[in-house]
């Protein structure tokens, strides 16, 4: 019988220990989002959209540059395989995404509901889809990374009228992803 | 589905194509599911002013709190705290416009329920729906009504008596591990006096207004010219 305490309290402890550290984590990346966990959906139609079979439409289609913009460049080699990890390469940071297009005609019971064709990933946090990964000074990400708060000691920078961040030899600008505020890596502006 | 269950759905349809004006207030809960499966549950409140077709107003707090203000034109959606506000010219109707929030991942409570048009159709893939019980939520008498899906599972409670509408929303999501669970729970008031300037969205003095990211610019479809 008193063999088995200590081996209990090792179980104890190992359980703690596993439940301690996403709950650690939570703790600490706090107010904004606990961070990478699978999220319920929202919403009937975006659950719909979500658990439908991963299709990979052409995102090379030309688009009609409905943005005021004419820098856009529509044929960039954007990877289709991307998997919303936000990392290719070629981001063009004269780009004004300031419209939205209007799929006016959305069918709710057929497959190709909105966004659930692209690389919806289960595993997607569609609150905070941002790399939650600490920001260690001195760590450089690639152009197209977002982070969800900037890291210290930045220093406002103004460009062609627009206004961005430099903070560790990296410029960001901050734009809007769905639903929150984001912080995107850019090429120097 | 059942011949009742059916019943009391349309009696919520026809309730909310009827309200032309109306405010609810939503208390959500969200569950996230973490490593070794610890369900974290976030809540949040929102508000929602709605004068159909062409008028919308929707304050959200939780993590991420955020305004979205759409008023027959243009689509605003704002993050007062950080000060920053992204912009876009929007459809002529609140139909039209729910078909794109859903298809650009903007959460927002009861958006599935915004749309009459959407409603009309909103039945048409589910695989079983019952009516179980009629309960009470918030000194209200709501039917209970449950539906199964491919891969979720919802609920829904409406109101009994002259105006059938959403008591509460239960989501299930079955296909992710640990089966996070979404609900809210609403209080309508379809009576509300709005301001004249309610639905017009008037940046703050240090506001900035911001680009969308690229992802949340073009869906799947192509922007209609």
């Amino acid at each position: 019988m008193t063999a088995q305490v200590p081996q209990l309290l090792g179980y104890l402890a190992l359980s703690l220990l596993l439940i301690g550290a996403p709950l650690v984590e939570a703790a600490r990346l706090g107010g904004h989002g606990a961070g990478g966990g699978v999220r319920a959906h929202s919403s009937v139609s975006h659950a719909r959209a979500a658990s439908q079979p991963r299709v990979q439409p052409n995102r090379n289609i030309q688009r009609p540059p409905v943005r005021r913009d004419n820098n856009v460049n529509i044929n960039k080699n954007i990877n289709i395989n991307d998997n919303r990890n936000y990392r290719h390469g070629d981001v063009d940071i004269d780009v004004d995404h300031h419209g939205w297009g209007w799929d006016e005609d959305v069918d709710i019971d057929v497959d190709h509901n909105g966004r659930g064709d692209w690389d919806i990933d289960v595993d997607v946090d569609h609150h905070h889809p941002v790399a939650t990964a600490a920001i260690v000074t001195g760590s450089v990400l690639a152009i197209g990374s977002m982070i969800n708060s900037l890291p210290p000691n930045c220093q406002q920078v103004y460009r062609h009228g627009n206004e961005y961040y430099y903070c560790n030899n990296q410029y960001y600008q901050a734009q809007w992803n769905n639903n929150s505020v984001v912080y995107v890596v850019v090429n120097n502006p | 589905m059942t011949a009742e269950a059916r019943a009391v759905y349309e009696r919520m349809h026809t309730s909310l194509q009827a309200l032309k004006r109306y405010s609810v207030s939503v208390q959500s809960s969200q569950d996230e599911v973490l490593d070794y499966g610890y369900k974290l549950q976030h809540n949040s409140q929102a508000t929602l002013d709605v004068q159909a077709p062409t008028h919308l107003r929707a304050q959200i707090s939780g993590e991420a709190p955020r305004l979205i203000v759409y008023d027959g034109n243009t689509l605003t959606l704002a993050s007062p705290e950080q000060g920053y506000y992204a912009q876009t010219p929007a459809p002529a109707t609140l139909n039209q416009l729910v078909n794109g929030l859903i298809a650009h991942d903007v959460e927002m409570p009861l958006v599935d329920f915004l749309s009459q048009t959407r409603q009309a159709q909103f039945l048409a893939g589910v695989k079983r729906g019952v009516l179980v019980d009629s309960e009470q939520i918030d000194g209200q008498t709501c039917d209970h009504l449950a539906f199964r899906e491919p891969t979720i599972d919802w609920q829904l409670w409406v109101s009994q008596g002259a105006q059938a509408l959403p008591c509460k929303l239960v989501i299930t999501t079955r296909y992710t591990l640990g089966d996070p669970q979404y609900q809210a729970t609403m209080k309508w008031n379809t009576n509300p006096g709005f301001a004249a300037d309610h639905f017009t969205f008037v940046a703050g003095k240090d506001a900035k207004r911001i680009p969308f990211t690229r992802d949340s610019v073009a869906p799947q479809q192509e922007p209609q010219p």
